[in-house]
This record gives structure tokens, C-alpha cells and sequence, in this order.
């Protein structure tokens, strides 16, 4: 018995279009926000989105259900998004936290109403997460965003990045290991 | 995992260095009770000892302000569009012909120039596809080197072969009504 995901992809390869948006209303937002974290910017983020779905959309008439779908799904996401962190490294060193930071960390608290020395604090932390996610090799950002933000277990996540679950550990491991290290000063 | 009750005691004389749970290998443990994948026990266990070694304590107190810390970096809001936008590409992709639908498999991503390799990939499969008929069996193989192949090869190769067969149905359709003329 396929999972229920699967059991949509089986269905959107019987020609089932309604299913094909199901299965987008259940994962956009995850594989989005999965992706925005990669590379941190909301257009590329939407854009490499759009090629993932399409590429599910593509694989309708030859898909086999011999993995987990979310497996096969953030593994296309992650495959995507370790090619646009390759080929864009350059920049992205040079540009990396625009003014996003400030916007996003600014909506994210307006329904408090936080003092404006609040905002500043929250704004500088959330920019030293951002940065220390950023500056994480690739493969352990996409590990630790997997673990933290999407829950996927490690069988998964070893699944995704085609290694062993022993292999994930350690990303994790090396991964939360340096975030304590450069982060260490929120515990204060 | 098991906490020995020397560590669970904490070390005499508070000699951080010396603490098991800093060795290498056994820092995993600071993971599992982080993402809460600890028994009960075993929490209860490393907290009791984490009462007793500062040094281990620190570690903890700083893995939790990391994980709360992450708990804030909410993502931004999905364009009202991108179902939309979605649902018009894949359309465009429907409507197009079919040699443009397969450099769009072959092609890694729409904006990097792999197309004259891909172009070339295609022409190879071609030349493979038209010699040797793809057998009954083909689909059986396939699902059985699943597992270690890469996914998205294995997608795109079956696809484009899908592609191909469609072509050779077209080629086959004009030429015969090429025939009835
Ligand atoms: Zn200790």
C-alpha cells in the first residue's frame, strides 16, 4: 500500500490533473521555504521551486513509487539548489544578506509591538543565524535544514544526500558543532 | 544509548577535559537530546549530569540557545503567483514541440548553456533507440537499478527515451502519410 503521496503521484500518472494539485497545495510552502533557506533569497527560492514541481510534473508517466515522495522531492530540491550555491558562489559572497534580513525579522514581530532597541536585537541575531547557516559547506546546510526545519529523519536525509546515515551524523554533528561555536553567545 | 552512572555522577574535581562525553564519538549524545530523540531516562540521566559538569552544561546551554535561535528565522511569504505561474509553465511546456520538450529534460537547469551537450546526449540516445528496439523488460530493470542510480537520471533518461518514442511514432505517422500522398 503506497503512502498517500504516492498514491497522488500514481494517480496524476493516470492523467488525475486534481491530484497534481494536491500534491502541490501539501509541499509548496515546505519545499519553498526549505529552498529560500538554502539560498536565501525569496525569487530564486520561488524559481527553483517552480523547476522542482515541474520536474514531478515531467516524471508523472515513468514515477515508481520506490521511495518515500518527500525522499524523492527534497532530494530534487536539494539537487537543484546545490548546483544554483555552485554556480553562484561568487556572488553570493559578495551580496549575501540584503535587505531581506531586516524586512523579514521586522514583519515577523510587528504583532508585539517590540521597542525599537528590541527590533535591533532581534534583527542583528536573526542576521548572525543567517550567516552562519550561509557559511556552513552546503551539503551540511542542506542537513541541518532538512533535520531542523523540515523534520526528516535521518534515513532520509541520508537518502536525499546519497550517503549513509552514518555519514549524516556527522554533517550534523560538524554542522550544529560549529553553529554552537559561532553562536555561542545567545545562550548568554 | 547508555549513560554510565560515572558520567550520569558528573567527574571528581570538575576536570572538564576529562569528561567521557567530550570525547569524540560521544557528542553525538548532545544531538539526540537537542532534537529530544533521547528516552526519558537518558535525558533525565545527562541533565543530572550536566547539574554536576560545567563543562558539559555549557555545551547544552549553548546547542539549546542554537536550536531557539533557529526557531526565529521564519521564511518570507509565497508569491500569490507561483501556482500560477506554475500551471502556465507547465502548459508552455505542453504546447511545446517535442525536440524543445526533451532539451528541457536534458537541461539541468533553463538558464545553463548544457544544451549542446545535451544536444549531443540526445543525438547518442537516438542513434541507440532506432538500432535496438527497447525490450518488454526495459521497465523491470529499470525499477530494479532504482535504488542506486541517481533518481533524477534515471527520470530523465526514461523520459527521454519516452521522448524518442513518441519521435519515432511521429516519424513513423509522416512517413507513412508521406506514402498516402
Ligand atoms: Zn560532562
Amino acid at each position: 500500500m503506497p503512502e498517500w503521496d504516492a498514491e497522488l503521484m500514481l494517480r496524476v500518472r493516470e492523467g488525475d490533473e486534481a491530484s497534481f494539485s494536491l500534491l502541490l497545495e501539501r509541499h509548496r510552502n515546505p519545499v519553498i521555504h526549505f529552498l529560500y533557506r538554502m539560498v536565501q533569497n525569496q525569487a530564486v527560492a520561488e524559481e527553483l521551486a517552480q523547476e522542482v514541481f515541474l520536474r514531478v510534473y515531467r516524471s508523472r508517466e515513468t514515477y515508481e513509487p520506490t521511495a518515500k515522495f518527500t525522499t524523492w522531492l527534497f532530494r530534487i530540491a536539494t539537487h537543484l539548489a546545490l548546483n544554483w550555491i555552485r554556480d553562484h558562489r561568487n556572488e553570493r559572497q559578495q551580496t549575501s544578506l540584503d535587505g531581506e534580513v531586516l524586512e523579514g525579522a521586522a514583519r515577523q514581530v510587528a504583532d508585539r509591538v517590540p521597542s525599537i532597541e528590541q527590533r535591533l536585537v532581534r534583527n542583528a541575531r536573526l542576521a548572525e543565524i543567517r550567516t552562519a547557516i550561509e557559511t556552513l559547506p552546503a551539503k551540511q546546510r542542506a542537513a541541518v535544514l532538512m533535520h531542523k526545519y523540515e523534520e526528516l529523519d535521518y534515513t532520509q536525509i541520508a537518502q536525499v544526500l546519497e550517503c549513509s546515515e552514518s555519514a549524516v551524523k556527522s554533517l550534523l554533528f560538524r554542522a550544529y558543532e560549529t553553529l554552537r561555536l559561532r553562536l555561542a553567545r545567545f545562550a548568554g | 544509548m547508555h549513560i554510565g552512572n560515572s558520567v550520569a555522577n558528573g567527574l571528581p574535581g570538575g576536570d572538564f577535559h576529562k569528561c567521557p562525553l567530550q570525547l569524540d564519538g560521544e557528542t553525538g549524545i548532545f544531538l539526540k537530546w537537542m532534537e529530544g530523540s533521547l528516552s526519558p531516562e537518558e535525558s533525565a540521566l545527562l541533565e543530572r549530569h550536566a547539574g554536576l559538569c560545567p563543562a558539559c552544561r555549557s555545551i547544552m546551554q549553548e546547542h539549546q540557545a542554537v536550536w531557539s535561535a533557529l526557531d526565529v528565522w521564519e521564511p518570507g511569504e509565497v508569491s500569490p503567483d507561483f501556482n500560477r505561474n506554475l500551471y502556465a509553465a507547465i502548459d508552455r511546456e505542453r504546447r511545446l514541440p517535442w525536440w524543445k520538450r526533451a532539451l528541457a529534460w536534458v537541461s539541468p537547469l533553463p538558464v545553463r548553456p548544457a544544451v549542446p551537450l545535451a544536444t549531443s546526449c540526445l543525438l547518442l540516445l537516438a542513434v541507440l533507440l532506432f538500432q535496438s528496439p527497447v525490450s518488454p523488460d526495459f521497465k523491470t530493470k529499470q525499477a530494479g537499478i532504482y535504488e542506486r542510480v541517481d533518481v533524477e537520471q534515471v527520470d530523465r533518461s526514461l523520459d527521454d527515451l519516452n521522448l524518442l518514442r513518441e519521435l519515432h511514432e511521429e516519424l513513423k505517422l509522416e512517413s507513412a502519410a508521406a506514402e498516402n500522398l
